[in-house]
């Protein structure tokens, strides 16, 4: 369900977060369906456990899916749309910042003074 | 409040006049999965050994589960799993012979159906342990390790001699083990992407201490290389090791930096070769 590149600079539970949010915002898991327990995740891929519980609060706090009791983590009603929102144009600044050598900390502050100008 | 697995005090031991670990201090916390790396003789299995109390310290002390190690009741003895690197008792044995043996000193205690499984996996011939390959030894080890479900599991260089699908099958293992057991693990291995898969965290020794004991997300998410050309390196917060212009250290935006200075992310590996080197 998620390949995992452990030695890239991203952690592994923001690699799942940005795995679920696109398998979400592309239709592939749709509302009211069961992401796989934390135990199944972490055994099957093969990471920490508490990496993968770190990157489901994640997504339960945007909003996408939600902790139901006894059945586990369920993609919202509103996930789809949820996940869709500024994602792919966020990773394409992203991407860009990254071939042309803009640094994470000076993207995030020229997007902060961008902020209060607009 | 979180329960301490393993405490190890201001450590010191010396072979001659060598000191191998030098007033060390670590600390794992129940439940933890902790990557212990260090360079060739670094001192990485005398650590090991003075945590499990096969050696006493000149100096300090160690502590599993709240009990001194060098002579821990055999209600905590239990609680305890070890991988040695290399493995050469029980030669003569039948490896099945051998984990029966191990098995009957823990009796219900014992989990066959998981020891059966492995053996499948692992593809274990049941033939006398002297004759076996190093990985097969190896992994008949991790088998008199695991089959009590210790609830501290150290292993010394548990890979290294196991070949890819092995090795994949025994870090699932491992963390089996840690999500349905709260099981905590050290473990010692030079594979940093075994260990950025399934540690929550890593202890670098390096000069006799552990000089980084941090969590693995805060590796990737707050320490970062800072480059400053010029003959003398700046005083900056949190500096975490490095030599001459490079300095890794715990980044926040509001660290004051020289205009000259380069930010840049890292990965373990770079870290490790910067603190070590």
């Amino acid at each position: 369900m998620f390949t995992i590149n452990p030695s890239s600079s991203v952690p592994i539970y923001r690699q799942i977060v940005n795995q679920c949010r696109e398998q979400i915002a592309s239709g592939v898991l749709t509302p009211g369906d069961k992401l796989p327990s934390v135990r199944a995740i972490s055994t099957e891929i093969g990471v920490n456990p508490m990496t993968v519980s770190k990157a489901y609060s994640l997504l339960d706090q945007t909003g996408i899916v939600v902790r139901r009791r006894g059945i586990g983590m369920v993609v919202t009603e509103s996930g789809r749309e949820r996940a869709q929102i500024g994602t792919d144009e966020s990773r394409s600044l992203i991407m860009y910042a990254k071939k042309v050598g803009i640094s994470r900390s000076d993207l995030i502050a020229q997007i902060e003074r961008l902020w209060e100008e607009t | 409040m979180t329960e301490i697995a393993l405490e190890l005090n201001r450590v010191s031991i010396s072979y001659d006049t060598f000191n191998v670990l030098n007033g060390l201090d670590l600390i794992l916390d129940r439940g933890t999965v902790t990557g212990l790396l260090g360079r060739n003789g670094s001192g990485k299995t005398t650590l090991i050994r003075v945590a499990l109390g096969l050696m006493q310290a000149d100096a300090g002390e160690a502590n599993v589960f709240g009990a001194p190690s060098a002579n821990s009741p055999s209600g905590i003895r239990k609680r305890i799993g070890y991988v040695p690197q290399t493995f050469d008792s029980f030669n003569w044995m039948k490896v099945g012979d051998c984990v029966d043996f191990v098995a009957s000193f823990y009796q219900d205690d014992w989990d066959s159906e998981l020891i059966a499984r492995l053996t499948k996996e692992w593809r274990l011939d049941n033939r006398k342990i002297g004759e076996l390959s190093p990985g097969d030894q190896q992994k008949v080890s991790i088998l008199l390790a695991v089959g009590h479900s210790p609830d501290l599991l150290i292993l010394d260089e548990p890979v290294s001699k196991l070949d890819p699908a092995a090795r994949r099958s025994f870090l699932r293992m491992l963390v089996e083990m840690n999500v349905d057991r709260n099981q905590t693990i050290l473990l010692s291995s030079h594979i940093t992407s075994d260990v950025e898969r399934i540690c929550s965290h890593i202890a670098i020794l390096h000069g006799g201490r552990i000089n980084c004991h941090i969590s693995l997300d805060e590796v990737k998410e707050h320490v970062r290389v800072i480059t400053v050309p010029g003959s003398s390196f700046p005083h900056i917060e949190g500096m975490i090791g490095g030599q001459g212009i490079r300095r890794w250290v715990r980044y926040t935006s509001e660290l004051e930096l020289p205009k000259d200075a380069r930010v840049e992310e890292t990965t373990l590996e770079d870290l490790f070769i910067g603190i070590t080197a």
